[in-house]
């Protein structure tokens, strides 16, 4: 099922000891699918642990160890697209140090749609989960979302996609590890719904310095880079960085002067990228056009409220009920409703946030 | 001589006739004690001869053999004491008097004096029911026996006293029966609804929490005012009937925590610190089974501060009593059954930092802490605590307005009209209160309109609560019905009771 160039790059994706800037010198740049151990040497035998160097060779030539690594491959149900595969998408070759080989679980057709990512800070406020949940449905529309699949603004931007239209979600460590463990479920329905991808074998634990390195595989998937959050030193950054770097649209929300989780965003705007506000920001970009759906009908206590909470920003529960002139229980199931609606979002300590 | 004299024994909250029977023999010099004393009651030997000479008795030289009958149940407690003396000082003829019917109860202090003992209540209603009438108790314990009708109850000062009581040199007259409501007005709560500014939300949460005696989880920053709020659920829960009050002051008269005034006429209010321990909580202990905080709580409130910080084990083990209202404490030594029916109001913070959803503050958690810090709640306890409701964080502005806030009082009103209704509907129930309805009574008695069914299943989607949620919305929803008076749930009830969720759903 898989050519010998392929077999060849999977084997080479299996040694652990090379990092990627090693094989990918060992490969001529991409220009061969047989490493060329001989060329490095004297250079990897110096720079490697003692041994390493010698076993990883030995490693490569070992027929057994191939047998393992495949049929390990078919137990777990991954396919692997690998640089010199039909199925390697165009737009990932454009980057620097593009990956030899993706571990794939899900429908690899994706990965030849057109994609745009949404990125963000684990640390986003409830108000931009939401909004980032509603604009990620929204792309979906049109695009395949990628994103990774950490809390906070990853996890908003699949499921809002997940529930339109289909997403990918790319994982910094190999799929028999669940990283965050709380979104174990969701990493499963990812792979079921849409497509999850990995440059590194299943046995790989998630590491630190993985993530930032996975980023250049959601920057050089996607036309486009959406920043929902992101702190002033954030891996979000890092993803639209290379995105710029590879000529691609960067967007980022808006966010209020002093918020700590908007200060990259904000700071990216300043640079250059596109501020979106809604959908149509994003789409008019690309020459797409949306047609907002029919709102849902507000019976008269729910417009009067909704549009308080509109007026108000960031409104607090007891304030709108004076405001209104109303008493506590009768606003309850009014902004109940509303939320049910998703017309508002609850920010914790009865204070709620239109959902624009 | 031979001589017997009736006393008991407590087992938990019931009370056992124990027979003291002494023996005064020619021969060695000896005081054998038997029939499973535990160690307070061996050393009453000492006591009681000190206790005798000083008022002026002789404590006999000879052979004295004590027998607490009947021999298989131990006898604990210091309460001994004065059976023991009076016994002794009949089979040594220096007493003549009639005691068949009385029931004799006390601790002696070496100057012969009385001292108080715990129990005195549970004893007496146990005696009462098994015939017994007349009771000679310490003065101290006057005012916990003073309220039960139908006793002769005499309350003495001392050894001496007690003697010339019997021998009919002194007379003293019985304890007079006091009633309930006089005691009930003299007590009053420290707190009050109007002292709690601002928080209308949690306010709200708390009268429904009542009014349906559902279990209600407080969650907020540190410092708002959480346990001031749990503080104010017993002044708005209605007024302890006779029969309840008994029932708690039993528990807290074995546990000897009673109060000058005898009675528990207050709700309970019980705040175990988090580094109590399942057994404290539940009730045990090696000798003796005691009974613990939840049932000490009984009628009342167990307020549970810090909720995540309690063992896990001493949170489970609430599980039972929750659901079953009385808790089974079963050792070697046999099985003890105290009534547990408490409203269990927690408070958490709503992360670990205690700033998330503060409007003024920053949340400096991870959203892995936060769920490793809420997940440190099981998931069947949350399923028991029907309400969940966010405290704000006080503003500077709410603590100086001299808006007048409702006081507890007309809150009482509107939750013993729910209340009502509840009694009613509940009729040839075992229950009482909405939150204590199984799936059968659900079904039942919270029919949804097809409106409402399709609000709850939209609220489920988006909402994302869990299927265990549904059961405890409809209870939540029923008593919100109550208090605003309509036979059936309406859409808006089942909004608001959906908004009570604020742990299961907050957005991380």
């Amino acid at each position: 099922m898989y050519t010998d160039d392929e077999r060849d790059l999977i084997t080479l994706a299996y040694l652990d000891g090379l990092s990627y800037h090693a094989k990918h010198a060992m490969l001529s740049r991409l220009e061969s699918s047989k490493p060329d151990f001989d060329k490095y040497e004297s250079i990897l035998i110096k720079t490697l642990p003692y041994g390493v160097y010698n076993k990883m060779r030995a490693q490569y030539y070992d027929a057994d160890f191939r047998k393992e690594i495949f049929a390990g491959l078919e137990r777990r149900g991954i396919t692997c697209v690998t640089y010199f595969s039909e199925g390697y998408p165009e737009s990932l070759k454009e980057i620097d140090t593009p990956p030899i080989v993706l571990f794939c679980k899900g429908d690899i057709s994706l990965l030849k749609t057109r994609c745009f990512s949404i990125v963000g800070s684990r640390r986003t406020p409830p108000k931009t989960v939401a909004d980032c949940k509603k604009i990620s449905g929204e792309i979906a529309t049109r695009f395949t979302v990628v994103t990774g699949i950490a809390e906070g603004a990853d996890t908003a931007a699949l499921e809002g996609a997940l529930s339109k239209g289909k997403a990918i979600s790319v994982l910094a460590y190999g799929f028999d590890y669940a990283y965050p463990s709380v979104n174990a479920q969701l990493i499963t329905r990812a792979a079921n719904e849409g497509l999850i991808i990995s440059e590194y074998p299943p046995e790989t634990q998630p590491k630190a310095f993985y993530f930032p390195v996975r980023n250049r595989i959601i920057a050089g998937l996607s036309e486009g880079t959406l920043v929902v959050s992101a702190a002033k030193r954030s891996g979000a950054l890092i993803t639209a960085d290379i995105a710029a770097d590879c000529n691609r649209d960067v967007f980022a929300f808006p966010h209020s002067v002093g918020l700590t989780a908007g200060e990259g965003c904000n700071s990216l705007i300043k640079k250059g990228a596109y501020l979106a506000e809604n959908i149509l920001d994003i789409f008019g970009v690309y020459g797409l056009d949306f047609n907002t759906p029919q709102k849902k009908p507000l019976t008269d206590d729910e417009r009067e409220l909704y549009e308080a909470v509109c007026a108000a920003g960031e409104a607090f529960l007891p304030d709108l009920a004076e405001k209104l002139g109303k008493q506590i229980w009768q606003l309850i199931p009014v902004i109940s409703s509303l939320e049910i609606k998703n017309l508002v979002v609850r920010l914790g300590g009865n204070r709620y946030s239109a959902v624009k | 001589m031979l001589s017997k004299i009736k006393s008991f024994a407590l087992n938990g909250l019931e009370g056992v006739p124990v027979e003291v029977e002494t023996d005064i023999n020619k021969g060695m010099v000896a005081y054998d004690l038997v029939g499973l004393p535990d160690t307070a009651v061996k050393e009453s030997k000492e006591r009681v001869r000190s206790a005798i000479k000083n008022s002026a008795l002789q404590f006999p030289v000879n052979k004295i053999t004590i027998n607490l009958a009947p021999a298989d149940i131990k006898k604990e407690g210091s309460h001994y004491d004065l059976p023991l003396a009076i016994s002794i000082l009949k089979a040594s003829g220096q007493l003549a008097a009639e005691t068949d019917n009385i029931i004799f109860l006390g601790e002696l202090a070496l100057d012969g004096s009385l001292r108080p003992v715990a129990g005195i209540l549970p004893v007496m209603i146990s005696a009462k029911t098994k015939g017994y009438t007349r009771f000679i108790i310490p003065a101290a314990n006057a005012n916990e026996a003073s309220y039960i009708e139908g006793t002769e109850v005499y309350a003495l000062n001392s050894l001496r006293d007690t003697v010339d009581f019997l021998t009919g040199e002194k007379r003293f007259a019985p304890v007079a029966l006091k009633s309930f409501r006089a005691a009930q007005s003299r007590q009053s709560y420290n707190y009050d609804m109007s002292l709690v500014r601002g928080q209308k939300v949690a306010k709200r949460a708390i009268e429904i929490a009542v009014a349906g005696g559902h279990n209600i989880l407080l969650a907020g920053p540190p410092g708002t005012g959480k346990t001031m709020l749990a503080r104010c659920i017993p002044t708005i829960m209605p007024d302890m009937t006779f029969e309840e009050a008994l029932e708690v002051t039993k528990i807290h008269s074995v546990s000897g925590e009673l109060s000058e005034d005898g009675i528990v006429s207050l709700r309970p209010f019980r705040t175990p610190h988090h580094t109590a321990t399942t057994v404290s909580l539940c009730g045990g202990g090696t000798n003796k089974i005691r009974a613990g905080e939840i049932s000490k709580a009984h009628k009342g409130v167990l307020f549970l501060d810090e909720l995540p910080e309690y063992t896990r084990s001493a949170l489970e083990s609430l599980r039972q009593p929750l659901e079953d209202k009385v808790i089974t404490v079963t050792r070697a030594g046999g099985a003890i059954t105290f009534p547990a029916d408490f409203i269990l109001c927690a408070s958490m913070n709503p992360c670990p930092c205690g700033n998330y959803g503060s409007a003024y503050l920053t949340c400096t958690c991870t959203p892995a802490q936060i769920q490793r810090y809420r997940s440190k709640i099981s998931g069947p306890l949350l399923d028991r605590i029907d309400l969940q409701v966010e405290v704000d964080g006080v503003k500077y502005d709410d603590l100086v307005s001299t808006e007048r806030e409702e006081p507890s009082a007309a809150v009482k009103e509107r939750v013993e009209r729910a209340r009502a209704i509840q009694r009613e509907r509940f009729q040839g129930e075992d229950m009482k209160v909405n939150a204590n309805m199984g799936e059968k009574q659900i079904k039942k008695y919270c029919q949804l309109s097809p409106e409402c069914e399709g609000i709850l299943r939209n609220a489920f989607q988006t909402l994302h609560l869990s299927a265990r949620a549904r059961s405890r919305i409809i209870k939540v929803a029923r008593t919100i019905a109550d208090l605003a008076f309509s036979e059936n749930i309406l859409p808006g009830h089942i909004l608001e009771a959906a908004s009570y969720r604020s742990y299961e759903a907050s957005a991380i």
